[in-house]
């Protein structure tokens, strides 16, 4: 996980440490995954989260040893996990040498005999042999903890697929190998790819649209990402096809409502979110994100602050929302703010302050912000502390527009007359005129 | 009957008043020859009997010759300023514009001499006077550009006669004829120049600006330093009027948008720094530039921006805050020290006379609250329907000489052979076809202009 690009990228983000985390469980949150996004998931925990270091690279040095070949990064973990053991005075952890060992020398046999094996079925030309040889040796590098040569051998798949099936096995594999790598333009080019095959399941199409989902996640483009997360079959969440390996159904409802509150207005929250019955079986997995959405539907704003605040330290330990919760929080605030002043011509800011947890100060501030971005079209009454919506006057703006039309137009009528006479007559700024051009002022 | 040659200041005289004749044929083709082959040193002489042969020229009827006589008179080193002023002035008042149109080089010559007399005579001042009725009643029409159009409008920067230049200045030129004008594109690009200085001074921005983007835009293919200065002034204007630097016409000449970028790079930051409204990093910009705007001859207006962003400031206030106190005010918009809420007041004070803002200050609590107002004025009065009536009046006179100017490319020769070559199919000399569109576009830079635009208007 250490060289992976992800990381660079997230480095703006790492020095939040998150003290106490209000309501995650660790053991059933992370039961929900498997394989390489359940020990990047806690490896992520472990870093943010100092209380729950040790249980996190605990669990995660498990999962390693019984599911996967990666010996580097589970050497690399119980490293460190001896470093904040001794320094908490703990005893330390027993390294399982012998697993690495074994392991060590498995993996290398292993791939010893699939690149034979692969040779081989170059040799015969047999195009299926040759792409389940490289399928083969890309789940093993995958399981190595090489995702980079993992990418290589999936997508060399390509141009041995014959079927569609073939084309979607490949694309996901890219797509999960990417989502791990964080190189999400590859996401969402492999996403674009599988979607154009034909006889496409539903359960693919729901993956595919969780992969796309969280790659316009990863670009803050909050609107798309919920649309798709909110077009998500529960199919999903049935264990025979999940898709563990990458998002749990808990995570797309929690993903789909913030993004929703931060980018719907009203009306697509009702139709899109509220009314959605398939979007309402993700909800019940995460009761509280179901009651922001009504609370924030239902105007009962500091329900709605009261629970993002309870769950932000939460969503701050995920791998992928950590860095999107300011601004997700940061906009689901601002509508909040303009939905509440919304119906009103004015409103007491002492009220509307306390409604949103705030002093009339910091609201005012906030307040003066969006109106100078016009989110509100309103002005606040700083003396008496009240917010009124500004009268539009229509009638004078269409005289000021008008008057202002005439002068343009005079005037610009003007330049183009005066500049189609200077040209008739040659008036042309050059070096060569009556020997003026030099005469420089 | 031709004139012969002369020889003396007499004959000179003779031979012009046999032949008072006074179509504007005769006098290129009869008078120029004589005149011209004279020598200087021939118009100082006196006549025979020693009058001064003024005395007996008419100016209106010997325009051309009087006009000789006085050029000669004001370069010597040491005229007799008195004598010389009145006939000058009398000149002036009286002579025949259609004549002196023929030689438009003497006329400004004459002018600059009586500049030259005036100073000698101590009182700059006296020439600007009679130089506008002289001007007024020379060029051709009052929206004709003359070669001593941007004479005039220096003398009045120099003697800082500003508001006598607005008789001329307030007329939009649009007619460009080079014959009797005798003027080469820098005329153009120096009276306006000259002119957008002149309003800068009067604190008329908007001209200012107009002014100054068509010497900026002026067709160009290599970028004259005037227009480089004027580029100056307008970023620094625009900043002023606008809080921006205006985008320019589509038809600027990219010659001039390139040079202005490798030129005036101090402005252009300095600009992004008064639009991000930051007054630290505008005083940090100014700091650091403040040596190239004093070169410049800018540093007056670069000073007026450090004022006015607290007015735009202010003025963004208007839009977000109904009441608001000075304190929060001066703490706004980035005034410091102890003093910061009288300096806001002082300011508001200053915009709610300029009518730029609406506000009223109320002193009765929290030392001192401001509360602002729309616009009072609801367009319901008949101040309204008469400036309407005022803006339409001249938006229908400008259609007319669209129309007008339409009507004359219709019958142009040009026009009419290359239709013609079009309509049979021929080919154009440039090889290519050529749409009415493009024919229209005249060099370039023409193409959003659109002879119908009048009509549509209203």
């Amino acid at each position: 996980m250490e060289d992976s690009n992800a990381n660079a990228k997230r480095k703006r983000t790492l020095d939040i440490i998150v003290d106490s985390p209000n309501n995650l469980d660790l053991d059933s949150y992370i039961a929900n995954y498997k394989g390489h996004t359940k020990v990047d998931r806690l490896l992520f925990i472990a870093k943010r989260c100092p209380p729950l270091q040790i249980d996190a690279y605990k669990l995660a040095l498990q999962e390693l040893r019984d599911s996967s070949l990666d010996h580097n990064k589970y050497l690399n973990t119980a490293n460190k996990l001896n470093e904040v053991l001794t320094s908490q005075g703990y005893p330390s952890y027993p390294v399982d040498n012998a697993w690495v060992e074994t392991t060590q020398k498995r993996a290398k046999a292993a791939l010893e005999r699939l690149e034979v094996e692969l040779k081989n079925f170059k040799n015969n030309l047999i195009k299926e042999s040759i792409r389940m040889g490289h399928n083969d040796l890309g789940d093993h590098y995958y399981n190595c903890g090489n995702p980079t040569n993992a990418l290589k051998c999936f997508s060399r798949t390509r141009d041995y697929c014959t079927t569609s099936k073939h084309v979607i096995e490949m694309c996901l594999n890219v797509i999960k190998v990417s989502i791990e790598l964080g190189n999400f333009s590859h996401v969402h080019s492999y996403v674009i790819k599988a979607e154009s095959t034909p006889d496409i399941q539903p359960v693919v199409q729901a993956k595919l649209k969780v992969a796309a989902a969280l790659a316009h996640l990863d670009s803050n483009k909050y609107k798309q990402a919920a649309n798709l997360f909110l077009e998500t079959s529960f199919e999903i969440s049935h264990p025979q096809n999940n898709y563990s390996e990458v998002i749990s159904p808990n995570d797309i409802a929690v993903y789909g409502g913030l993004c929703a509150l931060a980018s719907f207005d009203r009306k697509q929250l009702k139709k899109q979110v509220i009314d959605n019955t398939e979007f309402k079986q993700f909800l019940e997995l995460e009761p509280h994100i179901r009651e922001l959405i009504y609370g924030f539907y239902n105007s009962k704003y500091s329900i709605v602050l009261d629970i993002l605040e309870r769950w932000k330290n939460d969503y701050l330990l995920d791998l992928h929302l950590h860095n999107h919760v300011e601004s997700l929080y940061d906009n689901i605030r601002k509508k909040a703010l303009v939905q509440y002043f919304s119906p009103f011509l004015t409103v007491d800011m002492n009220k509307m302050a306390q409604s949103f947890g705030t002093t009339v100060q910091k609201l005012e501030r906030e307040l003066a912000k969006l109106i100078t971005e016009n989110h509100i079209q309103a002005r606040i009454d700083s003396h008496k502390k009240i917010l009124c919506a500004k009268q539009q006057d229509h009638r004078s703006g269409i005289f000021q527009k008008s008057l202002k039309m005439g002068d343009e137009y005079e005037q610009s009528t003007n330049a183009m007359l005066l500049r189609m006479n200077l040209l008739k007559m040659n008036l042309i700024v050059q070096t060569n005129q009556k020997g003026e051009g030099s005469r420089r002022h | 009957m031709p004139i012969q040659q002369v020889g003396t200041v007499d004959e000179l005289i003779e031979a012009l008043l046999n032949h008072s004749d006074d179509r504007a044929e005769f006098i290129v083709k009869h008078i120029f020859p004589i005149l011209r082959q004279l020598p200087q040193q021939f118009f100082l002489q006196n006549t025979a009997d020693n009058r001064d042969p003024l005395e007996r020229l008419d100016p209106t009827l010997y325009t051309v010759p009087y006009a000789y006589f006085l050029v000669a008179r004001c370069n010597v080193e040491r005229p007799e300023v008195a004598n010389l002023l009145t006939y000058i002035l009398e000149f002036l008042r009286s002579f025949d514009p259609t004549h002196i149109r023929l030689v438009p080089e003497k006329f400004l010559q004459v002018a600059q001499g009586l500049c030259r007399i005036a100073s000698l005579y101590g009182n700059n001042i006296i020439s600007i006077k009679p130089l506008t009725h002289a001007l007024q009643k020379y060029s051709p029409s009052a929206n004709h550009l003359t070669n001593l159009h941007q004479f005039f409008i220096k003398e009045c920067l120099l003697t800082k006669c500003y508001r006598q230049a607005l008789p001329i200045l307030d007329n939009d030129i649009t007619e460009i004829e080079t014959t009797g004008t005798g003027i080469s594109y820098i005329d153009h690009l120096l009276y306006h120049y000259y002119g957008a200085m002149v309003y800068i001074g009067l604190k008329n921005y908007t001209r200012a600006l107009n002014f100054l983007v068509l010497v900026i835009s002026a067709p160009a293919i290599v970028t004259s330093q005037v227009q480089a200065e004027a580029y100056k002034k307008f970023s620094l204007v625009s900043l002023l009027l606008h809080g921006k630097i205006i985008p320019l016409p589509k038809y600027t000449a990219p010659v001039v948008v390139r040079s202005i970028k490798n030129q005036c790079q101090a402005y252009q930051d300095y600009a992004s720094a008064f639009e991000s409204l930051n007054v630290k990093r505008l005083r940090n910009e100014f700091n650091k530039c403040s040596e190239a705007f004093r070169k410049d001859g800018n540093f007056g207006l670069v000073k007026q921006t450090l004022d006015a962003i607290y007015r735009r400031k202010i003025q963004q206030l208007t839009q977000t805050y109904l009441t608001l106190s000075l304190v929060d005010i001066a703490d706004a918009i980035g005034l410091e020290g102890r003093d910061a809420p009288k300096i806001a007041e002082r300011y508001i004070l200053q915009m709610i006379e300029s009518r730029e803002i609406f506000a009223t200050i109320s002193h009765s609590d929290q030392g001192g609250m401001v509360s602002f107002h729309d616009d009072p004025d609801m367009y319901n009065t008949s101040n309204t329907i008469l400036k309407l009536e005022e803006q339409i009046a001249k938006a229908t006179k400008v259609s007319d000489r669209v129309i007008q100017t339409d009507r004359l490319i219709g019958c142009s020769r040009e026009y009419l052979v290359k239709s013609k070559n079009i309509a049979s199919g021929g080919v154009m000399p440039g090889g290519s076809h050529m749409d009415d569109q493009e024919f229209f576009a005249g060099g370039g830079g023409f193409d959003n202009f659109d002879p119908d635009d009048g009509g549509r208007f209203f």
